[in-house]
């Protein structure tokens, strides 16, 4: 006899179910929202205000000083707050001091064009609200999303600098954003900023920075008091936008890039405002504690490596490298940049292990760019390609008087003829083959 | 229910329970002010006659008054009372949950943690499918709230 199995858990009463996710560590706690809709309906409870724009970061201070991290649920963790006719903020807390302030759910109306200026720095606090102390020492990671110019810059300004403990800050989508002004003093570690279209400008006074993401057009970029990065995404793929560079212009943020340990680079910004500046100086600036980069490029008959070569021979420490050609990054029409041939003082990547490449248009491609590599590396590296008309593939080196590759159930590609008829590389198909976890330029 | 003596109250008064199944207890005022429900009637000298509790059933009451009589014993350690904690609460899901809605009921605090802290340890580590599956949970979510609530959490599940 089959016993009906009863879900007698979700049954019960809210309030029993929140003291139970009060036990939970605060992954566990939030994960229990994705069971069913009952429970995600606990973590969406929202408490719903109304006001002015200028009232909105008090009203997010209040509401953080209630917020208990011990039990997250005894309290809403979202902040409703209505302004003007249209205009709606969602404000969520959630463990390990983070706030996420989403503006999208409203009607955006025109954006007009705005700049933020972000004072971080202690130093230069004017006044600091008593009620909203906790608030202030609360918050360490900060999510802006689709701020709009219905938030006035003086708001957000005010809001952003009440968090002077602030060291992650993530803005995104902000249509009409066209500055950006941070002054990050000593905590400030990691900022992100992605998809804001109209952004042309960004000004950096920050010390401690170590993290940079950024994904769009590129805009004016102002590291003021040099800060070195660890991990730096230059997500430019979309261009150059309107801005016109002179050659130097970008210099202050490559020094920033320097000692990266990894790094995101499009093939045109490397070619336009990189190579420029370091082709005179070549022995003597090198990427010397990069390991892993990620390279954008894009083609359209052959590709030509020349640019990215160049890129590695000034990277000793290299360990794993990620081509991706991305068909509708920007690419330099007719590029007549020139490489030179001259042999460094450290031509060999010695530490390289791993090569993937995504998104070449054919094998021959692939291939060749991998010989390139292999010439380059002091041990043969993993090499591996993903496409999509070819799936998933590992790069087998294989002596040319063997014909077959006995590898049992692998497939096996016979690569076009060589000129030279030398070719004995073939790809061998790896059936579920270990695919490397995206990284954050990859991702939505 | 056994009167043991226990030189608590001084009193030694007995307080009458009736289940919803018409079972009936008698329990020492001592044990069953672990019950803050039982607390304020004692307080306020309102039990004559058997108090009714109409949302826990007998085999459930018999539990959680066994569980407030160790509690209540003045002569047993932490240590002991550990023990019996994790043995106690050692009980399948339907029980467990019984007791979970007798301890809120009657507002017995630390029974309602004990239980709630069991049902964590049933929770923690595990996937949401292993979640679901260990308590049957049904996933009533379409592909695109599923997708939707992912986003909406990313940022706070993320580094």
């Amino acid at each position: 006899m089959e016993e009906k199995l009863l879900d007698l858990l979700s049954s019960l009463p809210d309030e029993i179910l929140c003291r139970v996710i009060a036990f939970l560590p605060c992954e566990s706690a939030l994960e229990t929202s994705f069971l069913s809709t009952r429970w995600r309906e606990l973590w969406n409870t929202a408490l719903v205000q109304r006001g002015t724009i200028e009232a909105a970061a008090t009203a997010i201070s209040g509401f953080l000083t209630q917020f208990d991290e011990r039990d997250p649920l005894r309290q809403p963790r979202k902040l409703r707050y209505h302004f003007c006719k249209d205009g709606v903020l969602l404000a969520t807390i959630a463990a390990n001091n983070k706030l996420y302030v989403d503006f999208s759910a409203g009607k955006q109306g025109f954006s007009k064009q705005f700049g933020w200026q972000l004072e971080l720095n202690r130093q230069n606090l004017t006044y600091l609200q008593p009620s909203s102390s906790t608030a202030a020492t609360f918050v360490k990671t900060l999510h802006l999303k689709s701020v709009s110019s219905q938030l006035t810059s003086e708001a957000v300004s005010s809001m952003v600098s009440n968090f002077q403990f602030l060291e992650n800050l993530k803005i995104v989508e902000c249509n009409g954003l066209e500055a950006l002004e941070i002054d990050a003093g000593l905590k400030l570690l990691s900022l992100t900023i992605l998809d804001c279209p109209q952004l042309k400008s960004v000004h950096m006074r920050s010390s401690k920075l170590r993290y940079f993401k950024y994904r769009g057009l590129l805009p004016w970029l102002w590291p003021e008091d040099h800060f070195n990065l660890k991990d730096a995404m230059l997500d430019f793929r979309q261009g150059p936008g309107d801005i016109s560079f002179k050659s130097g212009d970008f210099d202050a943020t490559l020094l920033t890039i320097k000692n990266a340990e990894t790094l995101t680079l499009c093939r045109w910004t490397f070619e336009t405002l990189i190579w420029p500046s370091i082709s005179c100086i070549l022995s003597h600036f090198q990427f010397y504690k990069l390991k892993e980069l990620w390279w954008i490029d894009n083609y359209t008959e052959r590709y030509n490596s020349d640019a990215l070569i160049s890129f590695l021979k000034q990277c000793p420490a290299l360990e794993q490298l990620f081509v991706t050609i991305d068909p509708s990054s920007y690419s330099i029409p007719n590029s007549t940049a020139t490489y030179s041939k001259q042999v460094n003082r450290n031509p060999e990547l010695e530490h390289l292990k791993v090569m993937k490449m995504e998104g070449f248009r054919n094998q021959e491609d692939e291939i060749l760019l991998a010989e390139q590599l292999r010439k380059l590396a002091t041990v043969d590296p993993q090499i591996m390609a993903t496409s999509d008309r070819n799936g998933s593939r590992s790069f087998v080196k294989v002596p040319s008087h063997q014909p077959k590759l006995q590898c049992g159930s692998y497939l096996e590609r016979v690569p076009p003829r060589s000129q030279n008829g030398k070719r004995a590389n073939k790809f061998a198909q790896v059936m579920g083959s270990e695919v490397y976890p995206k990284h954050a330029h990859m991702g939505p | 229910m056994s009167s043991s003596s226990s030189p608590m109250q001084s009193t030694g008064r007995k307080l009458k329970l009736k289940s919803k199944d018409d079972e009936t207890f008698e329990v020492e005022e001592a044990v069953a002010v672990k019950s803050q429900i039982f607390k304020y009637m004692v307080e306020d000298g309102v039990s004559n006659g058997p108090i009714p509790l109409p949302n826990v059933n007998g085999k459930t009451l018999a539990r959680v008054l066994q569980w407030c009589q160790k509690h209540a014993d003045p002569t047993i350690t932490e240590d002991e009372l550990n023990k019996y904690d994790a043995g106690f609460i050692d009980v399948d899901q339907a029980v467990l949950y019984d007791l979970l809605m007798a301890a809120n009921y009657l507002n017995i605090e630390e029974l309602l943690k004990l239980a709630c802290m069991r049902v964590a340890d049933m929770i923690k580590g595990k996937s949401p499918d292993e979640i679901r599956r260990t308590f049957n949970i049904k996933n009533d979510f379409t592909p695109e709230e599923e997708e939707e609530v992912r986003k909406e959490n990313a940022w706070a599940l993320g580094p």
